[in-house]
């Protein structure tokens, strides 16, 4: 460490280095909206690319349609794929609905002073149809995963 | 008559000489009446041990040196209350993501490079006139909030995007850039919007919004971002109100 500025010392890794609010437990409301809408996002774009996939085998000529009809009812159908469906569900919803509460932020200046106000409202707005989508689809897949 | 008792400090210490690591070290301060955190480790500097290294100037809320990370918040050493933590330890970082100079000063030179990018001074176009120059009341509650900013690096130090993008010019600086823009007497406006709107700029924000809690003058950086997008979009799109 002798023989050293400290400007050249600052530039490689310092042993002073401290990142004491890296951890969850420091965390507030902002940087979880944040870390969710990031971690729903990447589950949305793989479910979308697996999806893609999956449609796109209807399209192959010949046995393509039968090789989707197959993989729909053993894959698709499957109850705890059905469940994943539901953790999808969810996870469009809370990102639609935070990116709503984003686009308002950004574009209009909306809500930038009472921001887990608005959150709160909009994340109650998804419950809500969170809620109605369940009732819908909840009676099927149980039907499917006891038949 | 409030009672006496007995906290204990754990600081963190690192003293670039001698240490390959950063440390906590633990000091009993007797707390009499309402002491600040402030006052606690001028009691451990003056009783217990003279090497511990610490900024502080004005000791009430107007200087911002005495930033640092108290319990697991963003507070100024000499406006907490030790009474008020109501733990029996109290833990004392030094401003997080910066570096650290010695124990629990940081070195904020990034930091004031960035404030310094977006001319933090008032320019007038005209002529300075023969006495002062005359802000409405209207005018003036623009900037009320803003001008409030003492320059203590909390918001920077909590910004996640500071943390993994070292261009980016972090809240104060562009709390400071709006504090400019909103003002009725600076003539620069067009050029300062300019200035912060590029990819480092205002569009790196992410609103994480934890500059808002960070600040302890209750100042909202993350406002003053979203107004200066606001205004630069109405400036680029004439039709976007």
């Amino acid at each position: 460490m002798e023989n050293t500025t400290r400007e050249e010392r600052f530039t490689e890794f310092w042993p002073g280095d401290q990142y004491a609010d890296v951890w969850p437990k420091h965390y507030k409301a902002g940087m979880w909206m944040w870390l969710f809408h990031r971690i729903t996002g990447l589950i949305i774009i793989t479910y979308g690319i697996i999806h893609l996939g999956e449609t796109a085998l209807a399209s192959i000529p010949g046995t393509g349609e039968d090789v989707f009809n197959w993989f729909y009812r053993v894959v698709g159908l499957h109850p705890f794929i059905q469940f994943l469906d539901i953790i999808i569900m969810t996870c469009l919803l809370y990102h639609g609905f935070n990116g709503l509460r984003i686009v308002l932020m950004d574009f209009w200046g909306i809500g930038t002073r009472k921001h887990k106000l608005l959150f709160y409202v909009l994340m109650g707005t998804g419950g809500i149809i969170w809620v109605l989508a369940l009732n819908h689809t909840l009676p099927y897949i149980i039907h499917r995963s006891l038949w | 008559m409030l009672q006496d008792i007995e906290v204990l400090f754990k600081i963190r210490r690192f003293d670039p000489d001698v240490d390959t690591m950063s440390r906590f070290e633990s000091f009993p301060v007797q707390v009499k009446g309402m002491m600040t955190v402030l006052d606690g480790l001028l009691q451990v500097f003056e009783e217990q041990d003279s090497t511990l290294s610490f900024r502080f100037a004005c000791r009430e809320g107007v200087c911002g040196s005495c930033a640092m990370f108290i319990n697991g918040s963003y507070r100024l050493a000499c406006q907490t209350q030790i009474r008020e933590l109501k733990t029996p330890e109290i833990s004392v970082n030094p401003l997080p993501h910066l570096k650290v100079i010695k124990d629990l000063v940081v070195d904020l030179d990034p930091f004031f490079n960035k404030i310094e990018q977006v001319m933090p001074y008032l320019e007038t176009l005209t002529a300075p006139p023969e006495t002062e120059q005359v802000q409405t009341q209207a005018e003036r509650k623009l900037i009320n909030e803003v001008i409030d900013c003492i320059l203590c690096g909390s918001c920077y130090s909590a910004c996640p995007v500071v943390w993994f993008n070292k261009e980016y010019l972090g809240p104060a600086a562009l709390t400071k850039a709006y504090r400019f823009v909103a003002d009725s007497r600076d003539g620069l406006s067009p050029e300062r919007l300019n200035q912060v709107s590029h990819e480092d700029g205002i569009w790196r924000c992410h609103t994480v919004f934890n500059c808002v809690e960070a600040c302890p003058k209750n100042i909202q950086p993350a406002d003053a971002i979203e107004k200066l997008r606001k205004k630069t979009i109405s400036r680029r799109l004439k039709f976007w109100k």
